[in-house]
């Protein structure tokens, strides 16, 4: 008898999860611990020199709008603080981690979190995030694509061509030829990885709102939602010749109104300078 | 694209970045309002221009055929046709660098 393909045979089968990167393992134990200082973070982050060179650049971007130049990791933890630093570190070691520092999702993912962080910061949606969250949030919604780039990519580029024939999202046809959608694959390495539930369920469920079981976990979703919508609309999809979802949903789910997307717009689009800047900081 | 907006009917452009056609120097494109009336999306220019984007439009019961702003429909548009409109104005006329639209 076949086997049905799904997420648990990939998991089971084809495909192996990354571990949590050490350095970022480290990070997140040492901001749990109310016995560890913002210092030993700190020094955790310098211990691995790739991984601070990146957060510094990170840190030291647009992005991040410090007014002073950093130099040293101990000043921008200070200055930044430990939320914002394990972002940060989760910014810099994931697309190391997943052996991905270049090509169209590299580049959408960036594109995506800064759309995730407009939307946030212009729609001022209710939602407990900090624009440099969304960022992160976005960045990371299609990890699960680079795991089926890495594992299944010839499924994958049969899912894309699919997609562009029958002029239908991809999201919609990986199900058919991979057993699983790229969504699903990403939201079980956020909750291997232990992220927030609140990325993790974003992850699962940024093509398809009805995986979230409340609403607050929908916004989440939604918003990952758009920024993805947006991105492919402005050319920077994650596979060429993408085709957009519907967005519909998300957008009211947000609250966003026709009139406020101009103003969302146009942060979005003179954030392009740091599609540039933020690729070569994490490359 | 979007249709399940509460305020709209079933909109526009099923894929605008397959439905923008170039006419002369400008863009056009189809649109449906969340009314139903249809019309097209005319692009001329950039975003930072009066009258880049203008839209044609028809009332459903016929009428004379009106040239607006895309600035005064706004509330009648689904945001996601929104967005759609503006990402294709300035990947046609905007300096962010954005790829270029090629429309057919």
């Amino acid at each position: 008898m076949n086997t049905p393909r799904n997420i648990e045979y990939l998991l089971e089968e084809i495909i192996t999860l990354p571990s949590l990167p050490a350095t970022l393992a480290r990070i997140i134990q040492l901001l749990n611990d109310p016995e560890s200082s913002l210092s030993d973070v700190g020094k955790a982050i310098t211990q691995d020199p790739a991984i601070a060179l990146k957060t510094l650049r990170l840190a030291n971007s647009a992005a991040y709008g410090l007014r002073e130049h950093v130099t040293s990791v101990e000043h921008a933890v200070a200055l930044l603080g430990a939320k914002v630093i394990q972002n940060l570190v989760l910014t810099a070691t994931v697309f190391d981690t997943l052996s991905h520092s270049a090509g169209l999702v590299f580049q959408h993912s960036i594109a995506a979190g800064l759309a995730a962080r407009a939307v946030l910061r212009v729609g001022r949606i209710r939602l407990p995030l900090q624009p440099d969250e969304a960022f992160v949030y976005g960045l990371l919604h299609d990890i699960g694509k680079i795991i089926l780039e890495d594992y299944m990519a010839e499924d994958l580029m049969q899912a894309e061509e699919v997609s562009r024939s029958r002029r239908i999202p991809a999201y919609q046809v990986e199900c058919e030829v991979i057993g699983a959608d790229h969504a699903e694959v990403g939201g079980r390495l956020a909750m291997n990885w232990r992220l927030p539930e609140s990325i993790a369920s974003a992850i699962l469920a940024h093509h398809d709102l009805s995986r979230c079981d409340n609403d607050d976990s929908r916004r989440y979703a939604a918003l990952l939602n758009v920024a993805d919508a947006m991105c492919i609309e402005a050319g920077l999809p994650s596979y060429e010749g993408a085709v957009v979802g519907d967005s519909g949903e998300s957008w009211a789910l947000l609250g966003v109104e026709s009139v406020t997307i101009p103003a969302i717009m146009d942060d979005f689009f003179a954030s392009m300078p740091e599609v540039q800047e933020l690729t070569e900081a994490m490359s | 694209m979007s249709t399940t907006n509460p305020s709209s009917s079933p909109s526009t452009f099923s894929n605008p970045l397959n439905n923008w056609k170039q006419q002369g120097a400008g863009v056009v494109g189809p649109v449906t309002l969340n009314d139903g009336t249809r019309g097209r999306i005319v692009l001329i220019g950039p975003r930072n221009v009066p009258g880049g984007a203008m839209a044609v439009l028809q009332d459903k019961d016929g009428g004379p055929v009106k040239s607006l702003p895309l600035t005064a429909i706004l509330e009648r548009l689904a945001p996601a046709d929104v967005v759609a409109i503006l990402c294709a104005q300035e990947r046609q006329f905007g300096e962010s660098g954005l790829p270029a639209l090629n429309p057919s």
